[in-house]
């Protein structure tokens, strides 16, 4: 009812507003209207002045068109025609002989400039022309109009002079005039001539035409008052331009009656602009009648305004709408309250809808989440309902069943799980949860398993029940590994209970943790705990020695293992016995420290190994007993076989029967070969008894090899055998090693390849291989270590050779391998075999081998190889050096006080001549006594001391020095030793006794020099004296009846000192006689010492007058008298007696023989 | 420019190289030059009508000749001391006839038609002519002649210029000045150069000589080229004609060659192609040029 009045107000309002929209509207299509008629005129004015810049456009082209017309004809000009032209006129050259073909060059260049220059298709030039204003001569070329592209080529001789040509000016051409363009050309400075370009009209418009854009302004070109091009957009449009050139430039205009078309007067607005200067200007026009056709028409405003009716129209029609429209609002605005509550309704029951269905999705969700739990855990899980039918079937159970879940869901589980089960199931007896009970259950593959399941009650929201869920374990695998487990540990227990050795198992402290019945046996336990509590009360538990329990802890805790400990322990019982025990530490799980570990009771074995100890030692006992017993043996042989060896040699002298001396000579061959055995059973003893020392010193090979060359070299003679040495190139000048046992080896191999053949060859290859040893010691300096080689001498014999079966044996002491074979070629050297022992096993000493190919019939090979040290090269010089000092030039040391401890007169004035000859200082002793008498008073700088003399030898009375109880002595004061033992054992017992070196007689001055040297080669060397008499060596005529001395031998002796000589010589004729007579007192007395002494003093003296026989008859007498054999040494005497006159006589009559020549000269 | 000079100047000197040996026995069949499908061009590279890039006046007529055989055209450079051996396969200069490799099927370059030649090769009609020419430093106080329209009386003025003067001539070629007792006549000292002398003959000219004797075709080949650098004084010779050579055997070639440059004559074809390297000359030889064959 009330909802009538106010659509009326409202029906006004929208009246209102309606109509005030209307007339917005229709204002404003007026302004419209009169916008777009201020429009049209601005763009009239606008064109008109695009118009105006067009033209302006069209002129400033046509100024850079004419520029470029010119170029072109000055590049024409810079052509070498028209300067040769020129050039060949000014040389005079005829047109006829010259001048006709530099003109035809030029024409030619002009019909090529016309040709060159077109513009669509068009030619730019119509005409080109050269003029020469001098020679009155014009050229030209020109491009025909009659017929296209013919160029007619002129030349014409001017009668007139010519004038220069404006540079751009209308030339008259047939009709019309053309605009034409001129360059002038200037030769050697002067203006001689020019060149023109007529450019076709119709070139001028296509280029306009090219730079003028899509309106059609309109242009015509003047010169001067003259229109020579014009290009009009329209071809019916006529121009009179008769007027056109009286318009003031820049200035547009309006000119009604300018142009025509079709008769008709169109009005045209024109502007004129020059171009070239005032002589070229250009007329740019438009058709006003086409532009007025594209202006605004007043159609456009009729439209606009029939829009503005349709527009008020419309407006009436739509209020009159929108009153019917009011009415229609309002019952659709009830209808719209009412909607409005039945939305509010539907919200309600909307918000219901969704508060049940988050309940739902809650709900679902919730189960998924349980049935998802029941496929990750790790168990099986089934639901049954109370029918006792499957539910729901995890993964885990199919994986144990078998059964796919769609396969046992809805079934009853009885299928499944048997009696057992059923008869214990909680739907039928008891409604509360169980847990690890433990079923059978059937797979698929009817394979029945044990399970255990735990089972608790399903019950729905209020508390009832509904069903179960069940989860269950396939436990089949595990109680077959603890079965296995239980037999593997059963076995393991009766093992250790059985095992012989105590096993055991102990904390750190020592308590006994386990221990097997073993281990209670061996420290006499019968249980465990009695064994524990016994230990409990001993610290030290049953160690004998309370320190090896400590050590044996420590080394657990260092090591934590200890492998065959040894130790003496104390059993239950009290017995005392040896163990050895292994353990390891191993870490208890509560981070407790235990021993686990066996003991071994050894106490057997320990008593074995004392045993063999000791056999041991008394083997080596034996061993050494033996050794003595073989040395002194073999010296105890030796004697005889020499007196055998001296007798059958000098009965070889004396003997003129043939077969007498056939025996004699068989006797000294056995003889020598039984004294060779015996030498070799001493070294074989030496190195047996291990009492052998080897001396490392620097040596040179060749050297070495030249003196074993030299000593072989007369045998090999003997035999009528070739020997000879081959050596590398490559061997180091020196080497480290022990030179005499090298030589020794060397020597026996090369003795016995001479002794096994009979002819042919003994060859002796020596070389040297790089050796890379082992040291470790030295591997961080190896650059300073010395380089180690493999120095190799191979023997080569051209003998019998060796049977392969024999070649192992052949190294074996005492050998007899080659008696059967070699019997044949046996010589009475031939030995026993003990050489290639004592080679093999020096060898092996020195880190070396030997080795031996041989073939029966055909020779032996024997290769020793023994590792040497190169010498460095610095100590190479140092050597080198020293070897010269001492070889080459053996100066005497510095003046030294010297003690000369010596029995025998003869070698004590030798000693002392030799000594003074150096301006030593002398002091003699007699004996051992004597020296240490003398050393209260007197001090020396060196002792030469002879091993073998009366009261105290020099062995004692060395050590006595050495021991430092003898006073106003120093102890290392230096001895050497003068004796003539050559033996290794009697070497080693001189070192044994502190001797700082040994000197062997026979002594020369060389050998004394040299031994000072090395004691005290840092003082400086005196000059070396001047012999006072003579140096000069005795006529040979002299020395040719000393039979039994030997000269040579003692001017060597004495470094060729002849007064030094003299004096020895008389020495030995004033002491011998006397020391004859004392030995033969002495036998005749029975003095064995005496006679020992006396014959050892002759040795030495025969052995330095170079008396072999004597000496070796002294040497012989000496060892019979200190074995008691006098009688024997007495047989010799005279002998001995006989020649040692003799060589007095021949001494004597030396020296006669030396006076008369002296005295003679 | 100098160098350049004289470069064109030894070709100059290479053109009148006389031969005096026996013919030569090698020829070649139009047939041959069917079955190969190439004509040979010999040429010595020489003033207009042939140069190195296959270009001017005889190399245009002989690819014209080449077309007109149904063959392609191959250009095959010699020089003077080898072109007629290379042609024929022998060397008029080879005592011992030693025969060589024949190179070419037509020599044309310009070639002089001289008597000497002749004996040695079979000629085409003349295809050009030329004069010799009297040529002295720009520096030379000699005058060229005035032309009388006359040539017998050009060459009349030019000899009376010679009198005392050095004349240089090449021995042996066309510009021999044995060739030309004349220049002893007018009083002048006719000098020749062996050829293989001739290394710089400008200096020759400019330095040890008045005169010098050049072809006219080479000499306006030079003025074009170099102008100023000397001076033409006048006409020594007649036109002597120049013409295509072939191999004394192939006279098939040469008839046909013959038949051939008639036509081209007779079109007045080859009036306009000798105007395109010799405007000049073709001007100066309207009598040549006027004739209704060649």
């Amino acid at each position: 009812m009330n909802a009538q009045p106010h659509t009326t107000a409202s029906d006004t309002k929208s009246f209102r507003l309606i109509y005030g929209l209307c007339s917005v509207i229709v204002c404003f299509f007026l302004v419209l209207c009169l916008l777009l008629y201020n429009s049209q005129e601005k763009l009239q004015q606008h064109r008109h002045e695009q118009f105006i810049s067009n033209a302006l456009v069209v002129s400033n082209a046509f100024k850079g068109y004419f520029a470029e017309l010119n170029r072109d004809l000055r590049t024409l000009a810079s052509a070498q025609a028209f300067s040769s032209y020129f050039h060949n006129k000014s040389l005079g050259i005829s047109l006829d002989y010259g001048m006709s073909a530099i003109i035809s060059d030029i024409r030619m260049k002009l019909q090529r400039f016309l040709l060159e220059y077109k513009i669509e298709e068009e030619y730019v030039f119509s005409n080109a022309s050269f003029t020469d204003y001098e020679g009155k001569l014009r050229i030209q070329v020109s491009i025909s109009d009659q017929i296209d592209e013919q160029l007619v080529p002129l030349t014409e001789n001017l009668t007139e002079p010519v004038a220069p040509s404006p540079a751009l000016f209308l030339r008259p051409h047939n009709k019309h005039k053309d605009l034409t363009i001129s360059f002038p050309y200037y030769f050697m400075g002067k203006h001689v001539g020019e060149l023109t370009a007529q450019i076709a009209p119709f070139a001028i418009q296509r280029h306009l035409q090219l730079i003028q854009n899509h309106q059609n302004i309109n242009t015509i070109l003047f010169y001067g008052s003259t229109s020579f091009a014009s290009i009009l957009s329209n071809k019916n449009l006529k121009c009179d331009t008769s007027d056109l050139p009286s318009i003031p430039p820049d200035t547009p205009l309006e000119m009604p009656n300018i142009c025509t078309q079709d008769g008709k007067t169109i009005p045209m607005v024109a502007t004129l602009h020059p171009v070239l200067k005032n002589n070229i200007a250009s007329v740019s026009f438009i058709d006003v009648e086409t532009l007025q056709a594209d202006q605004f028409s007043n159609t456009i405003l009729f439209i606009l305004y029939g829009v503005f009716a349709i527009a008020a129209i419309s407006v009436t029609l739509a209020t009159k709408a929108l009153l019917k429209n009011s009415s229609l609002a309002e019952r659709l605005k009830k209808a719209t309250n009412n909607e409005e509550l039945i939305n509010k309704h539907l919200a309600k029951l909307q918000s219901e809808i969704v508060v049940r269905r988050k309940a739902e999705i809650h709900a679902l969700t919730a189960q998924q989440k349980a049935e998802q739990l029941t496929h990750v855990v790790p168990s099986a899980v089934f639901m049954v309902t109370l029918e006792r039918k499957i539910e729901s079937w995890n993964k885990r159970a199919e994986e144990l069943t078998g059964y796919k879940a769609y396969e046992v869901i809805g079934t009853s589980c009885d299928n499944l799980f048997l009696n057992t089960c059923r008869n214990n199931c909680m739907l039928s007896y008891q409604h509360h949860s169980s847990c690890g009970t433990q079923h059978s259950l059937k797979k698929k593959d009817g394979e029945i398993r044990t399970i255990l399941k735990n089972t608790e009650p399903l019950l729905d929201g209020f508390g009832q029940l509904v069903g179960l869920i069940e989860s269950f374990e396939d436990i089949t695998d595990q109680q077959k590994t603890l079965a296995a487990l239980a037999t593997a540990e059963e076995n393991y227990r009766t093992i250790i209970q059985n095992a012989q050795d105590g096993i055991y198992q102990s904390a750190l402290s020592g308590e006994i943790l386990n221990a097997n019945p073993a281990f209670l046996n061996i420290f006499d336990f019968t249980t465990l705990d009695e064994m524990r509590d016994s230990f409990r009360s001993q610290e030290n538990h049953f160690y004998v020695d309370p320190a090896r329990r400590a050590e044996f802890v420590n080394t657990m805790l260092k090591k934590r293992f200890v492998t065959n400990f040894e130790s003496q322990v104390c059993t239950h019982s009290g017995r005392t016995i040896w163990v050895v025990e292994s353990a390891r530490l191993q870490t208890a799980p509560d981070g407790s420290i235990r021993f686990e570990g066996f003991v071994r009771d050894i106490s057997a074995q320990k008593k074995a190994e004392e045993n063999l100890i000791a056999a041991k030692e008394a083997a080596e006992s034996a061993n050494i007993a033996k050794n003595n017993f073989l040395a002194n043996i073999s010296h105890e042989l030796r004697t005889p076989m020499n007196a055998i060896i001296g007798i059958s040699e000098l009965s070889l002298h004396s003997e003129q029967s043939p077969e007498q001396r056939r025996n004699t000579e068989v006797l000294y061959q056995a003889s020598t070969s039984l004294l060779t055995l015996l030498n070799d059973l001493l070294d074989f003893s030496a190195i047996d008894s291990n009492v052998l020392s080897l001396k490392y010193a620097p040596f040179s090979p060749q050297d070495l090899l030249t003196t074993i060359q030299d000593l072989m070299q007369c045998e090999a003679d003997k035999k009528g055998l070739t020997l000879a040495f081959e050596t590398s190139k490559t061997i180091p000048p020196l080497l480290s090693g022990d030179k005499e046992r090298i030589k020794q080896i060397l020597v026996n191999l090369i003795w016995n390849a001479l002794k096994f053949t009979k002819e042919g060859t003994v060859t002796v290859k020596c070389s040297t291989a790089s050796l890379i040893l082992q040291r470790e010691s030295i591997d961080e300096d190896s650059a300073l270590a010395p380089q180690a080689v493999l120095f190799t001498c191979a023997i080569t014999d051209t003998g019998i050779g060796i049977p392969e079966d024999k070649l192992t044996d052949i190294f074996d002491s005492f050998s007899q391998v080659h008696s059967s074979y070699h019997s044949s070629c046996m010589t009475p050297h031939g030995g026993v075999g003990l050489g290639l022992s004592i080679s093999q096993k020096l060898a092996l000493k020195m880190g070396g081998s030997i080795y031996v190919e041989s073939k029966l019939g055909e020779g032996s090979t024997f290769t020793v190889q023994i590792p040497c040290d190169v010498l460095p090269e610095a100590e190479q010089a140092a050597y080198s050096q020293s070897q010269t000092e001492i070889v080459e030039s053996c100066d005497p040391v510095a003046p030294l006080n010297i003690l000369v401890a010596e029995d025998n007169i003869f070698s004590q004035e030798v000693l002392t001549q030799m000594l003074k000859e150096d301006k030593h200082t002398v002091f003699v002793a007699d004996n051992g006594k004597a020296v240490l008498e003398m050393l209260q008073y007197i001090t020396v700088d060196v002792i030469l001391m002879d091993v073998q003399m009366p009261i105290l030898d020099g062995l004692e009375t060395t050590r006595r020095i050495r021991s430092g109880k003898v006073s106003h002595v120093v102890p290392d004061i230096p001895i050497v030793t003068i004796s003539a033992h050559n033996s290794m054992t009697a070497e080693n017992s001189f070192i044994e006794s502190g001797v700082t070196e040994n000197l062997p007689k026979p002594i020369t001055l060389h050998s004394l020099r040299k031994v000072l040297h090395t004691l005290f080669g840092d003082l400086h060397p005196v000059r070396k004296p001047t012999s006072t008499s003579s140096s000069v060596l005795p006529k040979n005529e002299l020395l040719h009846n000393a039979s039994h001395i030997n000269i040579e031998s003692i001017l060597k002796m004495v470094d060729g000192k002849q007064h030094v000589l003299e004096t020895v010589l008389n020495t030995y004729l004033s002491s011998l006689p006397a020391t004859l007579e004392l030995l033969t007192n002495a036998f005749v007395e029975k003095k064995q010492k005496e006679i020992t002494r006396l014959t050892h003093s002759l040795k030495a003296t025969m052995g330095s007058m170079g008396a072999t026989s004597l000496t070796r008859l002294a040497e012989d007498m000496e060892h019979n008298a200190s074995i008691g054999n006098i009688d024997y040494a007495h047989s010799l005497l005279e002998q001995f007696i006989f020649d040692a006159n003799e060589s007095l006589a021949d001494v004597e009559h030396y020296l006669n023989n030396l006076d008369a020549q002296n005295t003679g000269s | 420019m100098k160098s350049i000079f004289r470069r064109s100047i030894t070709l100059f000197v290479c053109i009148a190289s006389t031969f005096l040996l026996s013919p030569a026995a090698n020829g070649v069949t139009l047939e041959e030059i069917r079955q190969r499908g190439t004509l040979l061009h010999l040429a010595v590279p020489y003033a207009k009508f042939a140069n190195n890039d296959a270009e001017g006046l005889d190399c245009a007529l002989i690819k014209r000749f080449a077309a007109h055989l149904g063959v392609s055209y191959k250009y095959v450079p010699t020089d003077w001391t080898h072109a007629i051996r290379d042609l024929t396969g022998h060397d008029p200069n080879d005592n011992a006839n030693t025969p060589s490799q024949v190179k070419g099927d037509v020599l044309a370059n310009g070639f002089t038609m001289l008597p000497t030649r002749r004996k040695y090769v079979l000629f085409s009609q003349p295809t050009f002519a030329a004069q010799v020419w009297l040529i002295a430093p720009r520096e030379s106080e000699t005058f060229p002649i005035t032309p009388t329209g006359d040539l017998t009386l050009d060459i009349q003025n030019t000899l009376a210029k010679l009198k005392g003067k050095k004349v240089v001539g090449i021995s042996t070629t066309c510009i021999d000045t044995t060739l030309f007792p004349e220049l002893a006549e007018a009083g002048a000292q006719p000098i020749n150069i062996p050829p293989d002398k001739v290394a710089t003959p400008y200096t020759l000219v400019a330095d040890s000589y008045d005169f010098m004797l050049i072809e006219s075709t080479n000499a306006l080949f030079a003025l074009s080229s170099w102008p100023f650098d000397f001076k033409i004084i006048g006409p020594i010779s007649l036109p002597k004609p120049l013409g295509v050579a072939f191999a004394p055997e192939s006279t098939e070639l040469q008839k046909e060659f013959s038949d051939f440059f008639k036509q081209l004559w007779q079109s007045g074809q080859y009036k306009q192609l000798a105007k395109i390297y010799y405007r000049a000359h073709v001007g100066d030889m309207k009598a040549f040029f006027s004739k209704s064959e060649p």
